[in-house]
């Protein structure tokens, strides 16, 4: 898998194209070198035989001209006639012709020698001497009566030889050799063959610079491989999602992100060794359930990512379940202690519907998130389709569009507090005006950009402008909303408090309303961040409490100033005798703990007037006035 | 199949050196001359291909030797003369009737010659192998 994405890239093209192709080139090269050069000595070859071929002929069709036809056996039995015949042969016998001799062949079909033309003592053959002669040239000269040509490959001092038949009467009666030097051959081979070492030379190099580049390939892959995977676990990390992605088709694959549950206290009760091994195993179990063609990474610290390669015959849901039922069907043992494990999923099932890759992990993050919060150890798959992605999308952009073109307006909802009767508090609400004009409502294009940039660019703007309201109005106090989940945002964290932290006057103005929608499983990571906005100066109040997931345990554990009751209750609060006594008992118990309590969505004056007589300290509602985009510049008191 | 094995001998020798083949000639002559597996050879005189190639099983002395493979008949000890004696070239051979035959380079190429008579003489009977190599 590894290779395949590397190979993807472009400068591989030149390992892979380029340089076998060069190295072919340089073979071709050679072996086109090799080709003519034997052409070359084909031509030579021919030229050198027929001049020579022509001389003999000559000679001997004058010889037999002159000693009529039984010539050969004239030439036997006169040894005046050798000697005038070697000594007419030798003219013709030049430098490149190391022999010049004529055979007859004898009633035993053997070779015997004529003339001679060599005059080296140690060299040349005395008249009848036996021949042995060496190719199949003689008795094919004399089948075929013509000249027969021979390359000297088994002789080390000659290159070639020729036989040339002397014909008589059709007959063949004896044979003229001409044996060529190996020196003139030397001489042209020298000539050429430093272009020859040239090509082969090229040749080799290239070829041991194309084994070297695999060498050095092999070499960096090895070395890539060790950056792709988490040396722990030894499954890819994170910087290998990233070659992944710009090689792969996102559509082929289910995105997974994983987590393992508690693991922090595994650290911390047991220390990182067996933190370490725990995470190994987990791993090793995990592996066990997926396939080579899975993309199994380690994200973050005990975070996991697997894309699993979608094909009919996998069934996401079954694979999701089985991997989180292998990680949590025995306990772990590292160390000898046995320690329980669980993980928790988030699906995003078709990653490709996202804006991009980012987005796509994100809302399998979101699910995790969800899955995490839901009690842990369990799964959740995100279910929008594809045009839901797309609206969702298309709100994303609508938002920051909004941002830009400043149609982001805050309204202003008065609270009115009954100790003192005054109107110097409001709740601070968030109105986005569409490219039309439409006044579009928080529910409507939030959850579209949460977990995004552009949630906390909007954070940012809220609180900026809360400070410059603030600033306008001395006198007043703002409540502003803030998600629960919102408090694990780091991100948010620290844009709340690089803008609050340095106006302590301001943020004591402020009140934070927590809204949940999940129940609340980490009560210390929430008190943790309560207490940091506590540090600011601002105020913590319980939004909604009464319905949903809010209830007296959050009011214990999350050391809060005020609570605000949900609207359900407070509604028909005038002619619902229950719901007078829920209200009636959490404004008491409120008070024993020293919490504050408004009362909202009030509408009508019975309710207002019903709600002054349960001894709440505030309320809200449409009965005291809708938000508005002005805080008057004199409230009411 | 002999006969056949020499010839090729003395046709394939591709890649082989004159000096290989003259020496790996004289080796199968000799034992062919003198009938036995390993003949001890006795060299009289200098041939270069023995420089290069040495005799599986020299001698020292003439008197000792199954074959002499010789150079001259110069300085060769008398007594040696009735051995089997195979010279070096043509020249040679033709000039003493002692020799029996001769390997030699002509033009370029091997060649081999056995006197028959010569060989009768010394009651040498050679296989079919060489039987174009005898001369009358």
């Amino acid at each position: 898998m590894i290779v395949s994405t590397l190979l993807a890239r472009k400068n591989s093209v030149l390992l892979f194209l380029f340089l076998p192709l060069m190295t072919l080139f340089m073979f071709i090269l050679y072996y086109k070198y090799t080709l003519t050069t034997k052409q070359v000595f084909d031509v030579l070859y021919e030229q050198v035989i027929s001049e020579k071929e022509y001389l003999i002929k000559n000679l001997v069709d004058s010889a037999i001209e002159r000693e009529g036809e039984d010539f050969v056996h004239r030439l036997r039995t006169s040894e005046s006639l050798r000697s005038q015949y070697e000594g007419e042969m030798s003219l013709i016998r030049t430098k490149d012709l190391t022999y010049l001799y004529m055979l007859y062949l004898d009633e035993k079909d053997r070779y015997r020698y004529l003339l001679d033309t060599t005059k080296e003592s140690d060299e040349a053959a005395e008249f009848d001497q036996k021949f042995d002669p060496n190719t199949d040239a003689w008795s094919e000269a004399r089948s075929s009566k013509k000249t027969q040509v021979r390359q000297q490959l088994d002789l080390q001092s000659l290159w070639i030889s020729a036989v040339v038949p002397v014909i008589v009467d059709d007959k063949v009666v004896a044979y003229v050799g001409a044996d060529f030097s190996y020196r003139e051959y030397a001489k042209i081979k020298e000539i050429v063959s430093p272009l020859k070492d040239i090509y082969f030379y090229a040749s080799v190099f290239m070829v041991i610079l194309l084994i070297s580049a695999y060498i050095q390939f092999v070499l960096y892959l090895q070395s890539q491989k060790r950056s792709y995977i988490d040396p722990l676990t030894q499954i890819f990390n994170r910087q290998y999602l990233i070659e992944f992605f710009k090689t792969s088709d996102i559509k082929q694959y289910h995105l997974l992100i994983l987590d393992m549950d508690y693991f922090k206290s595994v650290n911390d009760t047991y220390g990182h060794d067996v933190g370490d091994d725990v995470i190994i195993q987990t791993v090793d179990r995990i592996k066990t359930n997926i396939r080579s063609k899975d993309v199994f990474v380690r994200y973050g610290g005990e975070e996991f990512l697997i894309l699993l390669r979608r094909d009919a015959s996998l069934i996401l849901k079954k694979t999701a379940l089985r991997i989180k039922e292998i990680v949590s069907a025995t306990h772990i043992i590292s160390h000898h202690h046995h320690i329980p494990m669980s993980i928790s999923i988030g699906i995003n099932p078709y990653p490709e519907l996202a804006k991009n890759i980012d987005e796509a992990i994100k809302i399998a993050d979101e699910q995790l998130y969800i899955a995490k919060t839901s009690g842990r150890n369990c799964i959740r798959i995100h279910e929008e389709d594809e045009s839901e992605q797309s609206n969702r999308s298309k709100r994303l952009s609508d938002v920051h569009a909004a941002l830009e073109e400043k149609r982001i307006r805050l309204a202003f909802q008065p609270i009115f507090n009954v100790v003192d009767s005054s109107l110097k508090k409001y709740e601070v609400l968030i109105r986005m005006i569409d490219e039309h004009g439409i006044l579009i409502f928080p529910d409507d294009f939030l959850p579209a950009i949460a977990h995004t940039s552009v949630y906390n660019k909007l954070t940012h703007f809220i609180l900026d402008n809360v400070l410059i309201k603030l600033r306008q109005h001395d006198d007043i106090e703002l409540s502003v909303n803030i998600d629960l989940q919102d408090l694990f945002n780091e991100e948010i964290m620290q844009i709340i408090t690089s803008l609050l932290k340095p106006y302590p006057t301001l943020a004591s103005r402020i009140t934070f309303e927590i809204l949940e929608h999940e129940e609340i499983i980490d009560f210390d990571q929430i008190q943790k961040h309560i207490m940091t906005l506590r540090s600011f100066g601002c105020k913590i109040a319980l939004d909604d409490f009464g319905s949903g997931y809010a209830n007296f345990k959050y009011l214990l554990h999350l050391g809060i100033d005020i609570l605000k009751i949900d609207g359900s209750l407070i509604r028909d609060i005038d002619s619902n005798k229950n719901a007078q006594i829920i209200v009636k008992t959490i404004v008491n118990f409120s008070k024993e703990i020293g919490v504050t309590t408004i009362a909202e969505q009030v509408e009508t004056k019975e309710e207002f007037d019903k709600v002054q007589h349960l001894d709440i300290h505030s309320i809200q509602g449409y009965y005291l006035g809708r938000p508005k985009f002005d805080i008057p510049e004199d409230p009411v008191s | 199949m002999k006969k056949v094995a020499l010839v090729l001998l003395l046709l394939t020798t591709l890649f082989a050196s004159d000096a290989k083949l003259a020496s790996t000639i004289y080796a199968r002559i000799s034992k062919a001359l003198s009938g036995v597996s390993e003949p001890k050879i006795y060299l009289h005189g200098e041939i270069k291909a023995f420089l290069e190639y040495p005799l599986a099983n020299p001698v020292k002395s003439c008197m000792e030797a199954d074959v002499i493979i010789t150079t001259t008949m110069q300085s060769l000890p008398i007594e040696c003369h009735e051995k089997t004696l195979f010279a070096n070239n043509y020249r040679l051979l033709r000039s003493s009737p002692q020799i029996v035959g001769a390997f030699f380079w002509s033009k370029g190429r091997p060649n081999i010659v056995f006197y028959k008579e010569r060989l009768d003489r010394h009651g040498i009977t050679l296989s079919d192998e060489y039987e174009r190599y005898i001369e009358e």
